[in-house]
């Protein structure tokens, strides 16, 4: 029972890692977002919104 | 055939065969001897014992094509008390060969010109290279009670004769006879009434087991194997009663200060391996070590099979079938033991050495045993099975083994029909684990997890796509915002979509610090993600110490993002009223990621790592009482503690 059951959490928790390995996703949340649109429009297109004022980092 | 008259009483004695040396007369028990002249006579021999053999003068068979017949007979007595037959066959090409019996197993010999040492040279489980290489399992005296028919030798009435039993592998057997000046070899094998072309029919019964009553308390005796029992002790009165005589006689009481009832009644039966077994006999053992260990055993009777042992130990139960020593891989010699001994390809690891004493006993025994009568065993296991050696302390000097197998208890109530059995509160030597150590499977999924990060690897194209150093002094600070700030875009860089990236920074601090706030910005469609590389390096000398703190490197891999042409948006900010650092950035795409590698295997490995604690347990457990526990010496710590 043991054997079976840990044969089943071995090859998913491979097939987690394969998928995570083949695909490039990471663990944890960063913070993402978009540029505000009208920032997109201007001169320099959305990297207005960081000389505006932005500050990037987490 | 030669017709003399028998010496001593005058009757006629044929001698049929050419080589026979002498005839038991048949009308006196003369041993008649031919002379050279005449015949002689050596004294007459007591009265048969009926072994309730199968095999009777006459009897005609067969042995790797030649054909044999039964002329005679010698019954021996054994150091121990039983009583064994050696019958004499006369081959038709002449020769002659020994046939002996001991508890329904027979052994066909013949003579051979063969060295053999000494018989005060033998050694028991010792090799001995002038009879093949044979071991010796047995060393001792026995007693000539009696013969009939006609015989190759002369045998002397109430004569002793000295003997070993040599033992090999696949059924090889050996007996030197001491009984002339120079050592006699017989080498054979071990046979069955069928290899010997004689029908196998049942043994005779030499007690009628109805008309049993305990003569001293006239209880009901109910003989399970009335043809193979030595001896009785009543389960009434506790009366010894000696059975190879033909009837049942008192020699002694049961002398013991109290009464062990077996958990399973004498007479039961069971039924073990498709085998159903009778209960004959029970009796108690003892070991002394610090304390004296007890534990019981039941002697199991099928007509088929012969006996078999039950052994319950505190509450755990094995079933027990006798070896031929020579099946056994041994390397002890002597008295002593070897650390790990074979059988059928298997090792078994010494577990532990000792004398066991019979304290108890009850019912019917195929041996003459009497309370303290003392063995030397030593106990080896492989579980669920184990082997006992024991050699004998007093009498004949015999090495005998017997394999054991573990029994459940369930596996034991359903047997017997017994339903109240109690369960065993410790782990027992032989008793196998219960839990799977599952290293196999471990490997296995070790070994996939390598393969898919070989893969992975592989896969992982390692690409750098940005690499820069950053002037931030020549950057302008944004409108507004303090003098030690900037805000630079990288140079753009194109990703491909299919891997994580690493974005590195490193900067030339000293005691300084240098924050990046980095967001990796899609040029086209403006989205970003975030990230932070905080630089910073101080370092200086404390008390006479140089120390150090802080990183001039960092690095961080975010998730694939998607295909496109990006660039970084470095936040910079350091420390106020110093010039800014030099940096560098990199990015790089598709990198191997150990962490996940790491915690993949952690997490692989945890059930394992608990299911071996399990076992380590279960196994520290199993060898507590051993003095030879792979798991450390066996020691009394409060003795140690009494030393000192």
């Amino acid at each position: 029972m043991l054997k079976k059951f840990y044969a089943l959490f071995g090859v998913l928790v491979i097939a987690a890692y394969a998928y995570g390995g083949f695909t490039g996703a990471e663990m944890g949340r960063s913070k993402k977002g978009y540029a505000p649109p009208g920032g997109r429009g201007t001169q320099g297109g959305s990297r207005a919104f960081w000389y505006g004022g932005y500050r990037g980092g987490k | 055939m030669t017709v003399a008259n028998c010496p001593s009483c005058g009757a006629p004695v044929e001698f049929a065969i050419g080589s026979s040396a002498a005839v038991v007369c048949r009308y006196c028990n003369s041993v008649v001897a031919r002379t050279d002249r005449d015949v002689e006579s050596h004294g007459k021999v007591a009265a048969l014992i009926d072994t309730g053999s199968p095999l009777t003068i006459g009897t005609p068979g067969k042995f790797k094509g030649n054909g044999f017949r039964i002329s005679g007979r010698t019954q021996m007595r054994h150091q121990a008390g039983g009583v064994w037959d050696e019958w004499y066959a006369a081959f038709d090409d002449g020769r002659w060969g020994w046939l002996a019996e001991a508890q329904g197993r027979f052994y066909v010999t013949f003579r051979v010109a063969a060295e053999a040492p000494p018989y005060e040279q033998l050694q028991l489980n010792a090799v001995v290279p002038e009879v093949d290489d044979l071991f010796v399992s047995e060393i001792g005296e026995a007693a000539f009670i009696s013969a009939e028919g006609e015989l190759p030798w002369t045998p002397e009435p109430g004569g002793r004769y000295r003997y070993a039993d040599l033992t090999g592998d696949a059924g090889r057997f050996a007996t030197i006879d001491y009984s002339e000046q120079s050592p006699i070899v017989f080498k054979g094998n071990e046979t069955t009434l069928a290899e010997l072309g004689i029908a196998g029919e049942a043994r005779r019964t030499k007690v009628a087991a109805a008309a049993l009553n305990c003569p001293k308390c006239a209880g009901a005796l109910t003989l399970r194997a009335p043809d193979q029992a030595e001896r009785i002790w009543c389960p009434y009165c506790g009366a010894g009663l000696d059975v190879t005589s033909g009837k049942l006689q008192y020699f002694a009481m049961l002398k013991v200060k109290y009464r062990v009832e077996p958990v399973i009644p004498l007479g039961s039966t069971g039924t073990l391996d498709g085998d159903v077994y009778v209960i004959a006999g029970f009796m108690q053992r003892a070991v002394k070590f610090d304390i004296e260990y007890y534990w019981t055993e039941y002697l199991l009777y099928n007509a088929a099979k012969g006996y078999r042992w039950l052994v319950n130990s505190d509450d755990h139960w094995s079933f027990v079938t006798p070896l031929r020593p020579g099946d056994v891989m041994d390397p002890a010699v002597g008295r002593t033991f070897a650390t790990n001994i074979a059988y059928q390809n298997q090792t078994y690891k010494l577990f532990q050495e000792a004398t066991a004493k019979v304290t108890y006993v009850l019912g019917e025994f195929y041996w003459r045993v009497a309370i303290g009568e003392s063995v030397d065993t030593v106990d080896y296991i492989a579980p669920p099975f184990g082997i006992s050696k024991e050699m004998t302390t007093s009498g004949a000097s015999e090495v005998s083994y017997s394999h054991g197998r573990y029994l459940t208890t369930k596996e034991v109530g359903d047997a017997f029909n017994v339903r109240d059995l109690t369960p065993p509160s410790t782990i027992g030597p032989m008793q196998p684990f219960t839990g799977s150590r599952l290293g196999t499977s471990w490997l296995f999924m070790v070994a996939l997890l390598i393969v898919a990060a070989i893969v992975i690897g592989i896969r992982q194209p390692g690409r750098v796509v940005l690499d820069q150093s950053i002037d931030i002094s020549a950057a302008p600070p944004a409108e507004g915002a303090p003098n030690n700030t900037r805000v630079i875009f990288s140079e753009a860089f194109d990703l491909s979509g299919k891997a994580n990236i690493e974005v590195r920074g490193n900067a030339s601090l000293d005691n300084s610090w240098l924050y990046v706030g980095g967001d990796l910005v899609d040029d086209l469609t403006g989205k970003y993600e975030s990230f932070e590389l905080p630089l910073e390096y101080f370092h200086g000398v404390d008390g006479g110490e140089r120390w150090s703190e802080g990183k001039l490197s960092r690095r961080v891999v975010l998730g694939r993002p998607d295909k496109g042409k990006y660039a970084l948006a470095l936040s910079l900010q350091w420390q106020e009223g110093q010039t800014p650092p030099a940096l560098h950035v990199s990015v790089r795409e598709g990198v191997f990621r150990w962490p996940y590698f790491i915690l993949a295997f952690l997490a692989i490995s945890v059930l394992p790592v608990l299911a071996l604690i399990r076992w380590f347990s279960w196994e520290s457990q199993r060898w507590a009482d051993s003095a030879h526990s792979p798991f450390g010496q066996w020691s009394s710590s409060e003795d140690d503690d009494d030393e000192e």
